[in-house]
C-alpha cells in the first residue's frame, strides 16, 4: 500500500533513517494537520491543541481548531491553523 | 457518508486530554468539539456500547448518546421480536388464507333464489382450498341443475367465489301453470269477449269477487284439454255501496278547553320528582303519555304525564227532513271514491230505513266495470 510518508522518506539519502522515525506531520493549506507518531494529547481548547512526541512537544495553535480524528497513533486537526511550533 | 453508522456522544468531564488519551487506545474518536459545558465526539456504532461501559467505569457522566445509520436501526429492529414475529405471522397467515375461498357471492339473480345457488355450490365444493376448485365443472353442474339458468360463469376473485348468472326468460306460449282470470268485483256479467281459453260465466250472471270467470285451457274435438293462456275482456255491472247512520237525538261529551297538566318523573320505578296537583274538574277524561327522558340506557329516567280535560255533556238535536240532503250528497262522494275515471254510472239507489230516530242510509252505485279484462297469471314451472 502506498503510504506517503514512506515513500518520501524512502527518497532521502543523506539523512540517517533512524532519526526520522519519531513523528510525521503535514499540514493542508492551514486547515488540517494530520500527525502521525504523537504520545498523547497535553492541551486541547479551540485555540490550542498541544501534543506529546518523542523528544518534546507540539503546540498548533489557531482558531475553530477542534480533532476531527483521533486514534493512538495519528490526529487530525482541522480548523484556522496559525502557527505549528515543536518544543 | 462517514456519518453513517456513528454513534454520538456528548459528556460532561474535567481534564479531557487525559481522558481522550485513555480513549484513543482502544477506540478511534471523530470530530471533537468543545463547548462551555459539554464536549461532543463520535465513534463508530459497532464500538458504541463498548465505549459507554468504559465511560461509565471510567465515571464520566454521559449527557447524551445518539447513533446514526441504517446499521443501528437495524439492529434495534431484530431485537423487536414480537414484532417480527408477529410480522412472520401476518405474513404466513395471510399467504395461507389467500389460497382458499370463503365467500360465495351470486349475480344476476331475479327468480332463483341465492341462497339455493350458494346451497348448491357449498354441497359440491369438495374443498374451499382455490388449487381445488374448478370453476367449469361447477358452471356445468349449475346448467345442469338449474332449468332457470340460460348461462353462467363462475370465477374466483380474490377470495370469493364469483357466480355470474343469466336467467332464462320463459316465452307466454311455452307450457306452464297458467291460471285462471278471477273476478275482481261482484256484479252482473254484462258483456264478453272471449280471446283465449274456456268461459265459465255467461251474460246475465251474477258473479261475486274471487270466482273464475275463464278457465286457462281449450278442449279440442276429441276432447282433449290443452292448457293456454286465458284472455278476455268481460263487462259487469257492479254495485258500490256505502252506509251512514244519522241520529236526530244523541248526548255528547265535549271538551271545554279546560286542562290540567300533572308529571312525574322516576328512575327504576321510584319518583324523583313529581308535579301532581288536585283534579278539580267535576267532569273530566284524562290522557296519560310515559317515555323516556334520556336516549341513553344508563339513567333510564321516565317521564310520565297526566292531562285531565274539562268535559261537558251536550244534548245535539237533527231533524232528518232538513238535513237528508247533506248527508246524501256526502254518502254520495264516498260511494264515488271507488269509481274510476273513465267507469259509467248507470243507476243510482238511496234506500233509507228509521226506527227509534235512527236513519239507516244506505247509497248504490251501479257502474259498468271490466272485471276480468287482460290475461291470466303464468306460474313459472317447478
Amino acid at each position: 500500500m502506498f503510504n506517503f510518508f514512506e515513500e518520501i522518506k524512502g527518497q532521502l539519502k543523506r539523512v540517517d533513517k533512524n532519526l526520522l522515525s519519531s513523528y510525521n506531520m503535514v499540514n493542508l493549506s492551514g486547515k488540517i494537520l494530520y500527525v502521525e507518531g504523537h504520545l498523547g494529547l497535553t492541551i486541547l481548547s479551540p485555540t490550542v491543541i498541544a501534543f506529546k512526541i518523542k523528544k518534546g512537544r507540539v503546540e498548533v495553535e489557531g482558531k475553530g481548531l477542534y480533532l476531527s480524528e483521533l486514534s493512538q497513533n495519528t490526529l487530525k486537526i482541522e480548523g484556522e491553523i496559525k502557527r505549528v511550533e515543536e518544543f | 457518508m462517514k456519518k453513517y453508522n456513528r454513534s454520538h456522544f456528548k459528556i460532561k468531564s474535567l481534564n479531557l486530554e487525559k481522558l481522550f488519551n485513555k480513549i484513543c487506545k482502544q477506540f478511534v474518536i471523530y470530530d471533537i468539539k468543545q463547548d462551555d459545558n459539554f464536549t461532543q465526539f463520535e465513534v463508530e456504532e459497532s464500538e458504541a456500547d463498548k465505549l459507554e461501559k468504559f465511560l461509565k467505569d471510567s465515571n464520566i457522566s454521559i449527557e447524551q448518546i445518539k447513533h446514526y445509520g441504517w446499521r443501528k436501526r437495524l439492529k434495534t429492529f431484530f431485537k423487536m421480536w414480537g414484532i417480527i414475529a408477529g410480522l412472520i405471522c401476518g405474513i404466513i397467515l395471510y399467504c395461507l388464507q389467500y389460497a382458499f375461498v370463503f365467500r360465495i357471492d351470486v349475480w344476476g339473480c331475479e327468480n332463483i333464489e341465492q341462497e339455493e345457488i350458494v346451497k348448491f355450490i357449498n354441497h359440491n365444493l369438495s374443498s374451499n382450498f382455490k388449487a381445488n376448485i374448478d370453476t367449469e365443472k361447477l358452471e356445468i353442474e349449475l346448467k345442469d341443475n338449474f332449468e332457470q339458468i340460460s348461462s353462467v360463469s363462475v370465477a374466483i376473485i380474490g377470495q370469493s367465489l364469483v357466480v355470474n348468472i343469466n336467467e332464462a326468460v320463459l316465452p307466454e306460449e311455452m307450457e306452464g301453470d297458467f291460471q285462471p282470470i278471477i273476478s275482481q268485483y261482484d256484479g252482473m256479467i254484462t258483456a264478453i269477449n272471449l280471446v283465449q281459453g274456456t268461459l265459465n260465466v255467461k251474460v246475465g250472471d251474477i258473479v261475486q269477487k274471487g270466482d273464475v270467470l275463464v278457465y286457462p285451457y281449450v278442449s279440442d274435438g276429441e276432447g282433449e284439454v290443452m292448457p293456454v293462456l286465458p284472455r278476455a275482456e268481460i263487462k259487469a255491472d257492479v254495485w258500490l255501496s256505502e252506509n251512514e247512520v244519522f241520529y236526530e237525538y244523541q248526548i255528547k261529551e265535549e271538551r271545554t278547553g279546560r286542562k290540567i297538566d300533572c308529571w312525574t318523573i322516576t328512575l327504576f320505578g321510584l319518583e324523583i320528582y313529581s308535579n301532581l296537583s288536585d283534579n278539580i274538574f267535576e267532569n273530566y277524561e284524562s290522557e296519560e303519555t310515559s317515555s323516556y327522558l334520556t336516549q341513553n340506557n344508563l339513567l333510564p329516567f321516565i317521564y310520565n304525564k297526566i292531562t285531565f280535560y274539562e268535559t261537558k255533556t251536550i244534548e245535539i238535536i237533527r231533524n232528518f227532513e232538513q238535513e237528508k240532503n247533506e248527508v246524501f250528497e256526502k254518502l254520495r262522494q264516498k260511494t264515488l271514491i271507488s269509481v274510476a275515471e273513465n267507469e259509467i254510472i248507470k243507476d243510482e239507489m238511496v234506500s233509507v230505513k228509521q226506527g227509534g230516530g235512527v236513519y239507516y242510509i244506505t247509497l248504490t252505485l251501479t257502474v259498468e266495470k271490466d272485471i276480468g279484462e287482460g290475461y291470466g297469471y303464468i306460474f313459472p314451472q317447478s
